[in-house]
Formats: C-alpha cells, sequence, structure tokens
C-alpha cells in the first residue's frame, strides 16, 4: 500500500501515469519520443538555465521541485514512464504536473474551526467598515446627518429651501433638471404670482413631483397653488425611484419603498440593506474617511453647491464656455442615444401610477397644473429621431389626451422650438436651455394658454 | 458570471459545491457538473451554448474515431478535420473583422471604394480557450497519450468545467479528464479549507491590488499623448504588475473552485517576474498556454532540435500565433514576434555564451523585456505604445508641464507590487495550514475583498 494522498487516501499505489491506465497504442512509443522535448528545448528545462539562482527545476523534468517536496501525486502530462511500459528512451523525461499544496486532510477537526474563523474574521471586517460607513454616510444615503456629505443633493437643498420659506408660494414649477432655469422672477414679473422652482435632476422622476407636491402641501396644508409642470418626453422611461430622493428623508416618506423619516434602528437596518452595495464597500469607506478627516472642506465644497441655488429653488445662470460645451454636447449624445436605443420602448407603468396620482393629488386640493412638454434641441434631434424619440413623444401625447376625461388640466406641447420661436444656439446641451430661452418659452406658454386663469 | 461577483461567491458556488457532494458519486456528479457549468457560461450568453457544445463534441467524436482506426493517413485525416473545425470556428468568431479589416485597408490603398461589410457578431467568452482545450484532447489521443474519454458525460464535464471555462487555465484531458474518470473522491473539510485558501488569494490580488491599479493605468493609457519619463514608467510597471495581478488572481481563484470540488488544477503562474531569462519566463507565466504551444506547436515545429536558424523560426512562428491568439489585432501580433525576438535572442547568446551570470542583472533584463512587451499588450493602437516606449525613454521630458504625474497611491501600489513579485512566494509555494494566523489573515482578505467587490470588473483575460 502506498501512503495515503489527497488523490487517493488509501488503496494501491498510484502509477504517476496516464500511460498506466491506457492500452498499449502500437504507435504510441516513437510517437511518445518524438512530441518529448529533448533537453535543448526553449521551452523544456534545459541544462543551461541551471545557474546561481535557480532552484532545483530539473529532476522531475517539468516543474519547479523547490516546492514539490511532498508532493502527493504527479500526473504525467506526456512520456512513456508506466512499469508495464518499455523504458524511456536517454533523454527523454516525464514531465510532472505537481498537485496544489493541501490543507492536511487528517486535521478535519481543525479544518472545520479554521473556516469559522475564516468566516467569523472577514464579517467582522465588513462589520467594521460598515458601521464606519452607516455612521459617517459620506454620500447622505442613510440620512444619519452626524457628518456632511461629499455628495450634493439638490433635493436636500430644495427641501431646506422650502422649509425656509415664510408663505405659501402661489405657483410652482415642477420638472427635472431642465426645469432647473425656468426663472420664478420672470413667472413673478408676468404672472404677480409668489413662485418657486421645486424642480430636480435626473431623468423620468414623475415620483420626483408626487414627493414635491406632497412635501409643499404638509409644509403649506392650506395653500392651493397653481402648478407649472415641465414635462418630459422622457418621464416615462423605465422606471426607478430617483435614489437622491429615496434617500433624502423628508421626501422618501411619500414614495414607495423609501424610508421615513424617524431614524429608528429598524428604519436604519432598512437602509443599510437597501443600500447595501454602498455601505459595505471600500470605495465608501475611504469617503467616509474622507468625511471625518476633512470635516470642514467637505462642509465648506456642499455650501458651495448650496450656493449655486437661489432662495426660489433655481439655479443662478452661468454661460457655458466653448470648452464647456464641448465636452457636455457629447455626453448629451450619448446620454439619449442609449436611452433611446437601449431603455425607452414604452411609458413605464409605475412613472405613469406617480403621475396620474400626482394630477390625482393636485385635483384633489384644488389645482389643474399647466403641463408643459419641454422642447429638445433641434441639433438633438437627428440622433435620437431614428431611434424612436417621434413614436415616444407621440405615445406621450396620446397617453395625455387619454387622461383627460379622468384628470383636470392643461397641456401644451412645446417640444419643437420653431412653434414659439425658440433659440437653436440657446441650448446648453441637448435638452438644457438658457435662461433667455426659458423667459421666451415662458411667455409663449403663459400667452398662448392665457394661463394663470383668472 | 464573474468568479469577483456576489452571484458567483454567495450563491451560485455554495449551491454546486454542496450539490456536487450530496449527489451520488460517478454520472450524477458528472451531469450536475455539465448542468452547473451550462448555467455558469450561459448567464453570460446562452446563445453561445450549442457553440461550446458544437466545437468540442467535434473532439470527441474525432477522438473516438482516431482511437478506432489503425489506419496512419485516415488517423491523421480525422485529426486534421477536427483541427481544421475546430481553427475554422475560432477564426470565424475571433478573427473575421480583423481579417476583413486589413483587407479593406489594403483594397484602399489600392483605390477600391466599395469596402467589405464587416458583420458584428459577438465574441464568445472562452473560445480561444476551450477550442485549444479541445485540440489537445484529439491530438493526445492521435498521440497515444491519452485514451478517448471514458463517455460523452466525462468528457463534456472535462470541457465545459466552469472553473476555466471563461478563462483558462488551459487543462488538458490528461490532466483533470483523468480525475473525472477515477472514482471520485469522498468529500473532506480539507478540501473546502485548501478551496478558500486559493478563492481567498486569488480574490486579494484581483480585488484588492489588480483592480486598485487599473483605475490609474486605464487613466496613464488613455493619456498616452501626455505622459513624461515618470509617468509612463508608472503606466507600463503598473499594467505589468495589474496584469499579473489579475490573471494570476484568476487563475489561483480557478483552482480554489476546483478544489472545493475534488479536482486540482495545474499551475498557472510559477513566479513568472522571477524569470532570469525569456525562456524561464514563459515557463512560469501562462504556464499551461505555453505548455500547449510547446506541444501543439512549437515541438511539431521542430522544436530546438535542429540548427539555431530553425529554433529561431519556430520561435517566431510560436510566438507570432501565441500573439494572434491572444487577439485579432497587430498590437498582439507585435507582442508575439516581441517574445519571439527575445526568445531568439537568448537562445543565440546562450550559445554564444554571452548571457550574464548575474543572476539579479539576468532577472532585470528579463523583467525589462517584459515590462516593453506589456506596452504593446495593453496599448489600443501601435501609436499608443510607441507613444508610451517614447515617454519611457524620456521624449516627453521627465515632468511638469501638460504632462500626467503618477499618483502617490499607484506609486505605492507599484513598490509594493515589485516587492512582492521578486520577494514573497507565490501561492503555490505557501502550505496552508489550519493555523489561528492564517484563518485571521484570510477572514481580513475575504473581508476586504467582499468589500472591494462593489463594481464588477472583468477579468483580463475574459477579453481573450
Amino acid at each position: 500500500m502506498c501512503a495515503p494522498t489527497p488523490s487517493a487516501p488509501s488503496g494501491p499505489c498510484e502509477r504517476p501515469t496516464l500511460r498506466g491506465i491506457l492500452p498499449p497504442h502500437p504507435l504510441a512509443p516513437s510517437l511518445a519520443a518524438a512530441v518529448n522535448p529533448d533537453d535543448n528545448e526553449p521551452f523544456a528545462l534545459s541544462p543551461e538555465d541551471e545557474g546561481p539562482g535557480v532552484p532545483d527545476r530539473l529532476a522531475s523534468g517539468g516543474q519547479s521541485l523547490d516546492r514539490a517536496e511532498g508532493l502527493s501525486r504527479a500526473v504525467v502530462e506526456s512520456g512513456p514512464a508506466a512499469a508495464d511500459e518499455p523504458a524511456p528512451k536517454p533523454g527523454l523525461k516525464k514531465r510532472v504536473i505537481p498537485d496544489p499544496p493541501e490543507i492536511d486532510q487528517a486535521r478535519g477537526r481543525r479544518t472545520f474551526w479554521f473556516l469559522l474563523l475564516v468566516v467569523v474574521a472577514a464579517l467582522v471586517v465588513m462589520a467594521a467598515v460598515g458601521t464606519l460607513n452607516t455612521l459617517a454616510d459620506p454620500y447622505g444615503l442613510i440620512g444619519m446627518k452626524l457628518l456632511p456629505t461629499v455628495t450634493t443633493s439638490d433635493r436636500t437643498v430644495k427641501a431646506d429651501a422650502i422649509e425656509r420659506l415664510t408663505k405659501a408660494p402661489q405657483l410652482i414649477v415642477l420638472g427635472s433638471s431642465r426645469s432647473m432655469r425656468w426663472m420664478p422672477e420672470h413667472f413673478e414679473k408676468v404672472t404677480g404670482l409668489r413662485t418657486f422652482n421645486a424642480g430636480v435632476n435626473g431623468i423620468g422622476g414623475t415620483a420626483d413631483a408626487w414627493a414635491m407636491v406632497n412635501f409643499v402641501h404638509d409644509r403649506f396644508p392650506d395653500s392651493t397653488p397653481y402648478y407649472f409642470w415641465l414635462l418630459d418626453v422622457e418621464s416615462f422611461v423605465p422606471f426607478e425611484v430617483q435614489g437622491r430622493t429615496a434617500n433624502e428623508p423628508r421626501l422618501a416618506q411619500y414614495v414607495e419603498g423609501s424610508g421615513t423619516v424617524r431614524k429608528t434602528p429598524s428604519v436604519v437596518a432598512r437602509q443599510v440593506w437597501e443600500n447595501r452595495s454602498s455601505v459595505f464597500s471600500l470605495t465608501t469607506a475611504k469617503d467616509a474617511v474622507r468625511v471625518l478627516r476633512n470635516r470642514k472642506k467637505v462642509k465648506r465644497i456642499y455650501d458651495e453647491y448650496r450656493g449655486r441655488f437661489k432662495s426660489d429653488g433655481t439655479m443662478a445662470d452661468r454661460p457655458l464656455t466653448r470648452g464647456e460645451w464641448k465636452k457636455r454636447w457629447p455626453k448629451s449624445v450619448k446620454r439619449y442615444t442609449d436611452l433611446y436605443e437601449e431603455a425607452y420602448f414604452s411609458l413605464d407603468p409605475t412613472a405613469k401610477k406617480y403621475f396620474e396620482d400626482t394630477l390625482a393629488f393636485m385635483n384633489e386640493h384644488g389645482s389643474a397644473p399647466l403641463i408643459v412638454l419641454t422642447p429638445i434641441n433641434p441639433k438633438l434631434r437627428p440622433y435620437v429621431d431614428p431611434l424612436g424619440w417621434p413614436e415616444r413623444h407621440q405615445q406621450v401625447l396620446d397617453y395625455l389626451d387619454s387622461l383627460k376625461q379622468t384628470y383636470e388640466f392643461e397641456l401644451i406641447d412645446i417640444t419643437d422650438i420653431t412653434t414659439w420661436d425658440g433659440d437653436p444656439e440657446g441650448f446648453y446641451d441637448g435638452v438644457h436651455m438658457t435662461v433667455e430661452n426659458t423667459a421666451r418659452a415662458t411667455d409663449y406658454v403663459l400667452k398662448q394658454m392665457a394661463w394663470p386663469p383668472k | 458570471m464573474l468568479f469577483n461577483s456576489f452571484g458567483f461567491l454567495l450563491y451560485f458556488l455554495p449551491a454546486v459545491v454542496i450539490l456536487y457532494w450530496v449527489v451520488p458519486r460517478g454520472y450524477p456528479r458528472l451531469l450536475l457538473l455539465i448542468v452547473a457549468s451550462s448555467v455558469f457560461y450561459g448567464l453570460w450568453d446562452w446563445r453561445y451554448l450549442p457553440l461550446l457544445f458544437g466545437t468540442t463534441l467535434v473532439d470527441w467524436v474525432a477522438g473516438h474515431a482516431i482511437a478506432r482506426t489503425k489506419e496512419a493517413r485516415r488517423r491523421k485525416l480525422l485529426l486534421a478535420g477536427a483541427i481544421a473545425v475546430n481553427l475554422g470556428l475560432l477564426a470565424y468568431f475571433k478573427y473575421r473583422g480583423f481579417f476583413l479589416d486589413s483587407l479593406n485597408g489594403l483594397a484602399g490603398l489600392f483605390g477600391a471604394d466599395e469596402p467589405l461589410p464587416v458583420l458584428k457578431v459577438l465574441l464568445p467568452v472562452g473560445v480561444s480557450f476551450y477550442t485549444f482545450a479541445a485540440i489537445s484532447y484529439a491530438v493526445d489521443v492521435y498521440r497515444g497519450m491519452i485514451r478517448p474519454a471514458k463517455s460523452v458525460v466525462h468528457y463534456l464535464a472535462w470541457a465545459t468545467l466552469f472553473p476555466y471555462l471563461m478563462a483558462g487555465p488551459i487543462i488538458r484531458y490528461g490532466h483533470v479528464g483523468e480525475q473525472l474518470e477515477r472514482a471520485q473522491q469522498r468529500f473532506r473539510l480539507s478540501l473546502i479549507g485548501t478551496g478558500v485558501f486559493f478563492l481567498a488569494m486569488g480574490l486579494a490580488k484581483k480585488l484588492l491590488l489588480a483592480d486598485m491599479m487599473a483605475t490609474y493605468v486605464n487613466d496613464l493609457f488613455a493619456h498616452h499623448g501626455q505622459l513624461g519619463l515618470l509617468s509612463g514608467w508608472g503606466a507600463a510597471l503598473g499594467y505589468t504588475l495589474q496584469l499579473y495581478f489579475d490573471f494570476s488572481g484568476y487563475s489561483d481563484m480557478a483552482v480554489g473552485v476546483a478544489f472545493m470540488i475534488g479536482l486540482r488544477f495545474p499551475q498557472n503562474f510559477d513566479s513568472p517576474y522571477k524569470a532570469q531569462n525569456p525562456s524561464d519566463f514563459w515557463r512560469r507565466w501562462h504556464m499551461s498556454l505555453s505548455s500547449w504551444l510547446r506541444d501543439y506547436l512549437f515541438i511539431p515545429l521542430g522544436g530546438s532540435r535542429g540548427t539555431t536558424l530553425a529554433t529561431v523560426r519556430n520561435l517566431l512562428l510560436t510566438f507570432l500565433l501565441a500573439g494572434l491568439w491572444h487577439g485579432p489585432a497587430w498590437t498582439f501580433v507585435f507582442w508575439g514576434l516581441l517574445w519571439g525576438v527575445f526568445q531568439s535572442v537568448h537562445v543565440l547568446f546562450r550559445k554564444w555564451g554571452l548571457t550574464p551570470g548575474w543572476v539579479w542583472l539576468n532577472r532585470l533584463l528579463t523583467f525589462l523585456c517584459a515590462v516593453v512587451a506589456w506596452v504593446f499588450f495593453r496599448a489600443a493602437s501601435m501609436g499608443e505604445a510607441f507613444d508610451i516606449l517614447g515617454s519611457m525613454i524620456g521624449l516627453n521630458g521627465v515632468r511638469g508641464g501638460k504632462l500626467l504625474p503618477v499618483a502617490p497611491v499607484l506609486l505605492a501600489l507599484i513598490v509594493f507590487g515589485l516587492l512582492w513579485v521578486n520577494l514573497a512566494p507565490n501561492t503555490w509555494q505557501i502550505k496552508p495550514a489550519p493555523k489561528l494566523r492564517y484563518a485571521v489573515a484570510l477572514g481580513i482578505l475575504v473581508g476586504a475583498s467582499l468589500l472591494a467587490m462593489s463594481t464588477p470588473s472583468p477579468f483580463l483575460y475574459f477579453q481573450f
């Protein structure tokens, strides 16, 4: 009997060759000789390679033996070597493939505790990093608010601004990032109504509108504002509640599957679970440490971001340089071509549900919103038209038309800028307009719709 | 599915390992492996499963036919047919675009206006690996090195085995097939323990070193025109180490996964940057590929049994094809040619007695050869590679101006990586033992690796 080996715990000796289990082939010896490298093959181990510092790699002819001591099994890849076969020709070498090193199988009990300890150590490391990331919450995903965040969230800025309002807004602008430069001061000039811009970043965003409308209502329950809702053709893309809304507790309470304002342990645990890929991440840990070490700097950066917003919720206008335009335009083209190529084939039911819930909520509280289909840069159309933009546009119009019997709202489509004499150069990229263009569009819409109604 | 994904580590692997040891030995286990491997591959793209089974079954059929035939000419024809089918499919899926593009380029030079249409077909993951493995089976049966697989189930369990299906190592039937044919062993915790050891080492190499370097290296290669002496070397050394940790990490993980189902894979990396000459390097780097090239290409070409000139020719041819195997691009072709030249120079120097006698100088020279060659391997174009090599010899200056600096983190990783590959033992030189310090160290590595896994990052060799 041979000594036990990993491959054969007990039993007869294994022959260190495959040939031993093969019926001898009539051609085998000569073929084997033909394919066995001799010592001079550059790929083989040759005596010339043996030099200072080279371990003894030649003994078995094929692999390093510097760590082959105690190898349990050797498989011969080629070459005649079996005991019942003719002796190898002089000069031919066995090519031995050693087994990987292995834990001693006799130590089964110790191996159990070893594995258990590996798991425990791994869990301890993960728990430690997870706790750090939860407490420092560098992206504001958990809503701990113990430290400033490295990310900037316009949801938080807007929620703060709404909380700071002393009087209820009489007109509220809703929408995506495209609505950011529809200026309340211009609305106020034309309509005389106290206006707040509650638009937030992100394609889609009917859930954002739902959350904002509810939040404003809870802040000013007795008010009945007018709503100027800038809806995009892309507002109904396959739906996911925008992470930043889901993670701003004051807004998250209104959207499905998000947290609530109160940070009970179970709520924190749920937030941790929902954001597990971020909480259990070394990248987040790096930012958590950054926040801990540079609290003041991080806070300053955040304050600078806040500074870009005015108290009425809009962003200060800033003309783009040629260089910035060059960077933004291809990104914008890619973003929208990807969207139409890969994701936006029909209107998403969940996005529609949030949209209709918002309409119902507004109607219940005495408001009939004006829905404005937002303009698109005519230079982007050649890219997105072949990918289905006209079809989605028509679908959105048909959908809105179908809602008219159920909900009360006004609709105007200004996607084509020629209808309102828009400036094709008045875009920052494929969809975002300059203040001059938004003012021109505002004037056209208000005049065309005779809105707000007297 | 990637080894370094939660789906694999938390669901697929535990499920397969548990089922493997629960189902009865013999055919049920082999069938389980085939199903698991199909799921593993199919999760990438199930439409390519027929190609995987078709390509590999060609060699199963050929192997059986060869074994039953005694007539030499017929055996040769059968082998040639199987290889032609394998290489034909490989050429179609991998090189069609390359050849058509090259033809179009050539036709353009002669004034042709209408380019040949290039049909875009997704490159099946692992096609280079499983095709080479299948070829090795047919050739080994032909040579009488192995007998045909015991059954088609044994054969498919080997040919589609998920631990090496996607990116190697190229494992021959004579190694793992033989293990599958023997009565498979009983479950032992030492198999799981050793598997965890290799898996943890591989995960750590990939996620904690290779991926961390990748961020910086990718950025430097993307700005190849703006690199100075330091950043040029930063890019080249960074990639040299990134590739090693990435691929040797993957290979360690494959060994670990195989261990958990009682299989032993051969070593694929043996501290390659400790090599003392180009020939030695290729016995230590991607050993399963280099031994394949040696046994199925270099030696049939005549190896080094002829004149020195013939040896040089065979080396150049072998490495040229090795370059082409890696991908349909001129950078890979040049990379292969470069290694052929390095090997040839070594052969000539050795013959003339000009090889330096100082070990560290030999190692340094070999390492530099590797660094230069990897620049071509990584670069998207020949121009990009020459840009980086130019910056490495100071053509753009040392630093300053618009030149990119080397991030301190990358510098630290490079120093750490260089110390690791030159001084530390490789995974196979560490004898795992169920001791407290090993458990704590492995646990920390596993924990840190899982924390680094939030962003999916494919292995570099998946593209081949």
